[in-house]
């Protein structure tokens, strides 16, 4: 059977395609629009889906959206209901938005793709996220954990995947329904600290290890706990469910002081900055609170030894380390992309497996189901621009890629499919040497353009791991989608201060050989001349912009910043001190 | 290859398909017990407006016009 | 036209809070034209053009830098915490012509055509915002800054359409006249209907809601904290 999976209309658009089974191809929007955060129909990633598979619309078997958009409808009318009349700009702003488009999904997926309405089918968004965290990951039966903002009414679900040779079942007995939203609350939290919500969560994980947590006792207000181990959000501190304007009510504010202008640079330094950071501790610390209780609880109840979590709450990498160690499971699974744009994937799994029934594959292990960047482009774009460039050997490359590293220079580093998922893990990323806190400082100032309380993430061969980080059992595992924030051991600390965060932490990528051989090479290379097989590893993007996907995103990206060299497969291109690849002058055109 | 559709031809469509859309939702809110039921007659008029929102996005330029009908 | 306008920019630009949300305003913009142009250098096979769009790009983001770190030097000054509630873009786009660019749609000569357009229209409302910040001498500075290089973005576009469409170099900037004409009635007209949405829909909210409200009020009072037992799994061929 071929199967497309869908996500659009809200953020991070995505299309995945399945053949019998076997995932072909999976890109977010963004990557091919190159509009961060792309939510419109994605017509260039289903396009680019089915040329990967040599498919037309029309041989599909099924095109599966991520959520049932009615559900949703009645749950946006519901909301506007119950906060009336205090909705009432709210709701011309939400009708609008859903009837002029969202509720209509069948209609615009059938205008686009000219498909029949009867082969396009419906997931629950919880579903979706649920099979993207269960049937991507290696385990046969396990317990499963979602959790975001919204999707139609639940905003988190527990329950059990069970699957092989007799067939597939993803049960979700349980849920907590909105408003009462663990992902809204943090939302909350991301706007009133100045950060684009769906967009800044990471940046107040970040700032939260500046803080301390003094706030925990004010948030666990706005969040009290239910007599049957849930929780409730206190509606009195949050405007999110009833209006357009701002997520927060004036009481919020009374409780936790002026929100931040969000043009306004966070100086720790100042009282002010140490509040908004110490707001950020504290909720991450009520997060990660519950999360561990909720998951405790879900272990208590199955014995079951694995948790696949899904959902854009399981983007929080010091949450789930929390529960890697506090829960009772021994296994924590949290695929590439647990956001909406794994749902496309998880859609169509979900489709193929439950809906269908057709019998279990196993997934291969890791996210690159983008396009391929093309070297040669490289080579023609740099050779029209007079920048010295030359296609090396891999083994060549690899060496001197090290030593490039070792020397200080920073690599663009494209290589084979792009990654699904919202991060970079070692196919469209930027590479840097992690022992010295100037090499964090340069990428933030001249490459990156970004606060300076963001950490950069290491990345390690998966058999060193354990010498510079202190990983609990599974921790390896969690760390391959660079989905836990883990302790460096403290003897390695200043050697690795690039990547070690304030609080000692890093947010660590392991690197399997099976899965990338050349960057393991690259690490193991890098290992033989420092001592030390670890990098720095960033996505390969500037500010504002989505990770790049081509050659010639990554040429402009070069360009635009300070990158040292770029290299695309096997063509690598260098700036040279005064480089004399020719720049546009204004004399030329005065 | 997917065939490009014109803005005006593509909201046709979605709006040919907007009326079983509502049947969907009907027929959920009918099941969905009493509470639900309630709220029936609103969220179908509301789907009715929403096919004029519908047809003013597909001629954009006619915008205000289609909205005059209200 | 535009010299009428003189005095409703000189009352726009008098509030010096007002000021600097424009000019955070203006940044974002130029930020996010800069992102079109490094798009246009990417898809452009032509070298020459590859250069000095990634040129013009790094010069809007420049830009952007210098109006985000003027209005965030006003906003300090005159300490707040709100935006004003009303801020009448239209009648201070910058070069928000740029934000509707397809840059992936039509080559090279449309876009130059369009750009030199939009490049022309940024430099007369910088010249205009110029004189009406009256003596805030550092936002004169700003303006005065980015207008040297708008001189050459708009010349460099110029000449560049006439290389690479030397025949049709005319036609494309009628067509791109026509395309911002149009593209302007088409805010308007959105606009508007959005206007009229709104009022309509606010009026079937206060006209028909409170019974419905009344009733899902009662019920929401009746549903339980906590967990709820997830529903039964729906058929995936329905929306709801």
């Amino acid at each position: 059977m071929k199967i497309l999976g869908l996500s659009a209309l809200y953020h991070d658009s995505a299309a995945a395609l399945l053949v019998d089974g076997m995932p072909v191809a999976a890109v977010q929007e963004e990557r091919l629009s190159r509009r961060k955060n792309d939510s419109t129909f994605p017509i260039a990633a289903v396009e680019y889906c089915l040329d990967e598979a040599g498919l037309e619309p029309e041989e599909l078997d099924a095109i599966v959206f991520y959520e049932r958009p009615m559900l949703k409808f009645e749950r946006i009318l519901t909301s506007a209901l119950r906060t009336f009349p205090r909705s009432w700009r709210a709701f011309p702003h939400a009708m609008k938005n859903m009837l002029g488009e969202k509720a209509w999904v069948r209609g615009i997926i059938s205008s686009r793709l000219g498909v029949p309405g009867n082969k396009i089918l419906f997931t629950e968004h919880h579903q979706s996220h649920a099979a993207a965290a269960f049937l991507t990951a290696p385990t046969e039966r396990a317990a499963i954990l979602t959790a975001d903002g919204v999707g139609e009414w639940a905003t988190l679900t527990i329950g059990t995947g069970e699957r092989g040779a007799s067939g597939t079942s993803i049960v979700l007995d349980r849920e907590i329904r909105f408003p009462h939203s663990l992902g809204m609350l943090y939302s909350t939290f991301t706007a009133f600290l100045g950060f684009a919500v769906n967009e800044g969560e990471y940046k107040v994980m970040g700032l939260a290890a500046y803080g301390a947590p003094s706030m925990a006792d004010a948030v666990r207000r706005l969040i009290p706990r239910t007599a049957d181990g849930a929780f409730r959000l206190d509606l009195d501190y949050f405007e999110f469910h009833s209006s357009a304007r701002r997520s927060f009510s004036d009481k919020f504010v009374q409780l936790f002081g002026p929100a931040r202008n969000r043009y306004e640079p966070i100086d720790l330094a100042t009282a002010e900055g140490r509040r908004f950071a110490d707001c950020a501790a504290s909720v991450q610390l009520v997060l990660e609170d519950i999360l561990v209780d909720l998951a405790r609880d879900l272990h208590a109840r199955t014995r079951l030894p694995d948790l696949c979590l899904g959902g854009g709450v399981a983007l929080n990498g010091v949450a789930n380390a929390r529960i890697l160690r506090e829960s009772g499971f021994e296994q924590l699974f949290v695929p590439s992309a647990p956001g909406d744009a794994g749902c496309a994937l998880g859609a169509a799994l979900y489709a193929d497996r439950v809906h269908f029934g057709n019998p279990d594959r196993e997934f291969p292990d890791h996210c690159f189901w983008g396009p391929v960047p093309d070297g040669d482009a490289l080579a023609r774009i740099a050779q029209e621009d007079r920048f010295p460039f030359e296609t090396v050997a891999d083994d060549r490359l690899i060496e001197e890629s090290a030593a490039d590293l070792a020397a200080g220079r920073i690599i663009g580093w494209m290589e084979g499919r792009c990654e699904f998922g919202p991060r970079a893990l070692g196919h469209r990323s930027l590479l840097a040497a992690p022992h010295d806190a100037a090499t964090r400082d340069r990428l933030n100032r001249d490459i990156k353009y970004r606060e300076e309380f963001r950490p950069f993430a290491p990345i390690v061969p998966i058999e060193e791991a354990e010498r510079f980080f202190e990983l609990p059992s599974g921790g390896c595992r969690l760390a391959r989608f660079m989905s836990g924030v883990f302790p460096v051991r403290p003897e390695w600390r200043d050697r690795l201060a690039a990547i070690t965060h304030v609080d000692g932490t890093a947010r660590l990528q392991t690197v399997d050989r099976d899965v990338s051989p050349r960057l393991y090479d690259l690490l193991q290379a890098y290992g033989r001349r420092t001592g030390i097989p670890v990098l720095l590893n960033t996505s390969l993007n500037l500010a504002g912009e989505p990770i790049v996907c081509s050659a010639q995103e990554g040429y402009s990206t070069f360009r635009r910043s300070g990158v040292d060299l770029l290299i695309v497969g096997n063509t690598r291109v260098r700036k040279r001190a005064r480089t004399a690849a020719p720049a546009a002058q204004t004399e030329d055109y005065a | 290859m997917i065939r490009k559709k014109g803005r005006l031809r593509r909201q046709l469509v979605v709006l040919g398909s907007a009326f079983g859309s509502t049947g969907d939702l009907a027929r959920g809110l009918w099941r969905g017990g009493s509470d639900k039921k309630l709220i029936m007659p609103i969220a179908i008029f509301l789907c009715v407006t929403g096919f004029l929102l519908v047809l003013a996005a597909g001629v954009e330029a006619l915008a205000p016009f289609i909205y005059s009908i209200f | 036209m535009r010299s009428l306008l003189n005095p409703v920019q000189r009352w726009l630009w008098r509030d010096p809070v007002r000021r600097g949300h424009r000019l955070l305003r203006f940044a974002e913009v130029e930020a996010d034209g800069g992102r079109d142009l490094a798009r246009a250098a990417e898809l452009t096979a032509d070298a020459k053009l590859r250069r000095l769009y990634l040129r013009h790009a790094s010069d809007e983001q420049r830009h952007s830098e210098i109006f985000r770190q003027r209005g965030t030097e006003l906003l300090r000054a005159h300490r707040t915490q709100s935006e004003p509630a009303w801020q009448p873009d239209w009648l201070a786009p910058g070069e928000r012509g740029l934000d509707d660019v397809k840059v992936d749609a039509g080559g090279d000569g449309p876009l130059l055509a369009f750009l030199h357009l939009s490049e022309a229209a940024a430099a007369r409302g910088f010249t205009t915002y110029k004189e009406a910040v009256g003596d805030d001498h550092d936002t004169r500075t700003v303006f005065a800054t980015i207008l040297k290089d708008e001189e050459f973005h708009m010349t460099y576009t110029r000449h560049e359409l006439a290389r690479v469409s030397p025949r049709r170099q005319g036609w494309l900037l009628w067509k791109a006249r026509f395309g911002r004409l149009w593209k302007g009635y088409l805010r308007i007209a959105v606009a508007i209907a959005g206007v009229m949405g709104a009022i309509v829909l606010t009026l079937q909210y206060f006209i028909l809601l409170p019974p419905f409200a009344w009733a899902a009020k009662r019920a929401a009072k009746r549903e339980t904290e906590g967990w709820a037992a997830a529903s039964a799994p729906r058929d995936l061929k329905a929306q709801y």
